[in-house]
């Protein structure tokens, strides 16, 4: 939901880095088609890791073409033609960008309410329609999302119960990638432990944020933070990071098991190199002292 | 394959002593000595196969943990006050398991009680709860190797290392590239076999 599931470039095969941006132009066109324009702004890398996960898991490719989009309307360019991965997985995001636009509205202030206000309008047809296809989906979204808010209200201090909402959702939509029965049970975990991960690493990306607008921070709440200074910022950094290695680690091991063949070597990318690195972005921008080598990463 | 706990005739509850006494009968038995030169002999020695094969299959089930492990004296599970929760956990009944465990006072909350917790917090994927209760099963009984086993494996998740990572030897993304002493020795030779082809000589002593 926050674009921190992306693959590591700088490890990528030309022609693996061709296949997903062709899936992520694909997704971006399928996205516009069935739920309008204002609907593209809001694709990220996370829901193409999932067109992936989806298509690998049934054990299906995605047909290319080459063809125009809007922020390129002189170049063709390959894009993946709409297949089944693509359409679940535009219709997920819709319905979660809604909820969290609705949420965003609910908390804000004032100042930060106007883009959530802005887009809600556009969110909303297209929400709709993908609540006709997946209406189960949808209620379960709404429930785990009020969860969340309360569980945020109550100032929860413990780091593991204030993941479990946004865990249980990210596994009910890895679950429904497949009919398959015998892959629902490795799903459901591989979605809780991605869910929990992007919810973590988001917190921990917004810990200053949070502590400036006195909003909940999972990091801040636990620890019982009242200062920010260096020190309980390392302190934060020190606990965040053992918490999200551990995820992505039992994650990785939820991978293995799974043992999908198609887009192999994207995902394995993603899984083992890219969730690390970005976390050492997160962490490199807090601590500017410690220079590693800069890799120059362009946005797709 | 069939279910090597009716080939032996015990109950997939039975503990480890049962199931080895029961296995010491049988084996009596079939023995192939006792039908040595009788019409019986090949039809003995199958049958022995089988009860040998489905006694290893139920041992390193048992060790593996793919079945309820409460029966291995050896251990000393079969002491454990905790022998049903174990039980649960194994087979996933997160809830129940959950449920017994808090109903046990606090002080009787003893090292084994630290480890259900974490695996069952483990399972849920509560994994900072779940590394709470490992660190302080391993603290309250270092001895253990269950929970020592346990505690290395999660604190060696914290470190960001992964099961079955390809890229592990790349050093998390760089490529190194090395020149180890076995390839500037071969590399010395060729140049010295060049140089022989071309009439000079680079190493003088070969």
């Amino acid at each position: 939901m926050f674009g921190y599931i992306r693959p590591f470039k700088p490890e990528m095969k030309m022609r693996e880095y061709d296949v997903y941006k062709a899936i992520y132009c694909g997704l971006c066109k399928e996205l516009g088609k069935s739920f309008g324009f204002m609907s593209r702004m809001t694709l990220s890398y996370d829901f193409v890791f999932l067109a992936l996960i989806h298509m690998a898991v049934n054990d299906n490719v995605a047909s290319l073409e080459k063809s125009r989009c809007i922020a390129h309307p002189f170049k063709k360019s390959p894009m993946a033609i709409t297949n089944e991965a693509m359409s679940y997985t535009a219709s997920c995001m819709v319905i979660s960008i809604y909820y969290k636009l609705k949420d965003n509205l609910a908390d804000d202030g004032f100042i930060e309410r106007i883009p959530s206000a802005g887009m809600l309008p556009f969110s909303y047809g297209a929400f709709r329609k993908a609540t006709k296809s997946y209406p189960d989906l949808s209620n379960n979204v709404k429930e785990y999302v009020d969860a969340q808010r309360s569980i945020e209200q109550q100032n929860c201090t413990s780091i593991d119960m204030s993941a479990e909402p946004t865990a249980l959702i990210m596994a009910k939509i890895a679950q429904g990638v497949t009919d398959d029965s015998n892959f629902h049970d490795r799903l459901n975990r591989f979605g809780y432990l991605l869910g929990r991960w992007t919810y973590l690493i988001d917190a921990l990306d917004d810990v200053k944020d949070d502590f400036k607008a006195k909003s909940y921070n999972p990091f801040i709440a636990s620890m019982g933070i009242d200062i920010l200074d260096d020190e309980s910022l390392n302190h934060i950094f020190d606990v965040a990071k053992g918490s999200i290695n551990m995820t992505a680690s039992e994650l990785a091991s939820c991978y293995a098991d799974l043992d999908v063949q198609k887009y192999r070597p994207i995902l394995d990318n993603i899984i083992y190199l890219g969730l690390t690195h970005s976390l050492n972005t997160i962490i490199n921008k807090h601590d500017k002292n410690t220079r590693t080598e800069e890799i120059n990463e362009r946005p797709l | 394959m069939n279910d090597p706990y009716k080939i032996l005739g015990v109950s997939p509850n039975a503990t480890e002593e049962e199931i080895k006494s029961v296995y010491r009968e049988l084996a009596k038995e079939y023995h192939p000595d006792n039908y040595h030169a009788s019409p019986l002999d090949e039809l003995a020695k199958e049958r022995m196969q089988e009860i040998n094969d489905a006694y290893d299959n139920i041992m390193n089930m048992r060790r593996s943990g793919g079945q309820p492990q409460y029966g291995q004296t050896e251990q000393g599970y079969a002491n454990s006050e905790f022998a049903d929760i174990r039980r649960f956990i194994q087979e996933n009944r997160l809830e129940e398991s959950d449920e017994l465990l808090s109903g046990i006072p606090q002080n009787r909350r003893s090292a084994e009680w630290h480890f259900l917790k974490g695996s069952i917090c483990y399972k849920r994927g509560w994994l900072n709860d779940a590394f709470m209760h490992f660190t302080q099963a391993n603290k309250m009984d270092p001895s253990n190797p269950e929970y020592s086993a346990a505690y290395k494996q999660i604190l060696w998740q914290r470190q960001g290392n992964m099961r079955g990572n390809p890229y592990r030897e790349h050093n998390g993304g760089s490529n190194k590239s090395g020149c180890s002493g076995c390839d500037m020795c071969s590399a010395l030779i060729c140049a010295d076999c060049c140089c022989e082809c071309m009439g000079g000589d680079l190493i003088a002593c070969c």
